[in-house]
């Protein structure tokens, strides 16, 4: 669309554009088409403007009724304060299926990163003779005795 | 003349500070405007003492955010408005009922799904074009929104538009043409959407 149009839509609209825009429109078929569009969606704007003649009056006692919602707005907004409702319960959800995720994955990557224990390793852990150095010499005592010859 | 300075600025000082009766003196100044607005949107007179009710209900809790930028009138019905969409949105205009328009028979008939000749086609036709305006205004920003309700249903010229919302002519003539443009985009959107 041209900048004429977009400039004096309003003033076309109040019946105060210059004549320019209309030599403008005699000669621009787009803008044509774009100004009609623009006044079909302005226009269906107008359904929401009020009907004099059918709109309700406000009824005696109003304010009253008025003041009465917003005591009440105040007490369920500080009863609130003790029932913290289901964004806050969604929440502390959320947060423990978090620390869950994470704890779940800390405890799979501790065990990935510990040496597989196989059986050699563990026997060598528990080697009798490694563990009681005095059990051995004794052994070696007795090997010796066997093994005695004059 | 500062808004702020005029009997209005000093009224809204008062309610601002705590004071009761100047927030009543603000309902009852602008009750009827108020109502007015609403009914102009969503044409349910059952509601619309509802809706106005949760409408001084937020100008009450939210006036000391009220910072003079605008008269008072700009930005109570710009809470309406945002009230009456809200309540749109909850309930669909499509089933909406303009009891205003028709008889408690016809209400009636309407609420038990009976055919309706002549006025029950036309109450669809009318509750169709406002759901669709209600669909395109959804695309704009609150901002423009109210900017094209106060140009477009209220009547307000540019100029007035300027002075109440202090912005230069030219900044509002802008801003409304780029709103109308975005309605212009939303509006071949739904129309080449299919029907649901």
């Amino acid at each position: 669309m041209h900048d004429i149009v977009a400039e004096q839509f309003d003033d076309h609209r109040n019946g105060r554009a210059s004549q320019a825009l209309y030599e403008h429109l005699a000669v621009c078929p787009d803008c044509v088409a774009e100004l009609a569009e623009l006044e079909q969606v302005t226009n269906a704007l107008h359904e929401f403007r009020p009907d004099t003649d059918s709109i309700p009056a406000p009824s005696l006692g109003f304010y009253n009724r008025v003041a009465c919602r917003i005591r009440e707005d105040e007490q369920s907004q500080s009863w609130s304060f003790f029932s913290p409702g289901i964004a806050f319960f969604r929440r502390v959800a959320f947060a423990s299926l978090l620390l869950l995720a994470g704890l779940g994955s800390y405890l799979v990557t501790r065990k990935a990163a510990e040496p597989e224990a196989d059986a050699v390793s563990i026997m060598a852990q528990h080697d009798v003779l490694q563990s009681h150095p005095e059990s051995s010499d004794r052994d070696n005592l007795l090997f010796a005795l066997a093994n005695y010859r004059e | 003349m500062d808004y702020e300075t005029t009997p209005e600025g000093a009224l809204v000082r008062r309610a601002q500070s705590g004071d009761e009766s100047a927030f009543r003196e603000i309902v009852e100044r602008y009750q009827s405007k108020v109502f007015s607005i609403i009914h102009g949107i969503v044409r349910q007179r059952n509601d619309v003492e509802d809706i106005a009710q949760q409408v001084f209900a937020k100008v009450y809790f939210s006036i000391r955010n009220f910072d003079f930028r605008s008269s008072l009138i700009t930005w109570i019905y710009k809470i309406t408005v945002n009230e009456c969409f809200d309540y749109l949105r909850k309930k669909k205009v499509r089933k909406l009922v303009y009891e205003s328009d028709m008889s408690e028979d016809e209400v009636r008939r309407v609420e038990n799904s009976e055919p309706l000749p002549d006025r029950g086609t036309r109450a669809d036709t009318t509750l169709a074009r406002r759901d669709y305006i209600v669909k395109l205004l959804d695309r704009v920003s609150d901002e423009e929104k109210n900017l094209l309700m106060l140009k477009e249903v209220e009547g307000y010229s540019v100029e007035e538009l300027a002075g109440m919302l202090r912005m230069n002519e030219n900044t509002i003539k802008v801003k409304l043409f780029r709103a109308r443009q975005k309605l212009v985009k939303a509006s071949q959107r739904l129309d080449k959407a299919p029907a649901r």
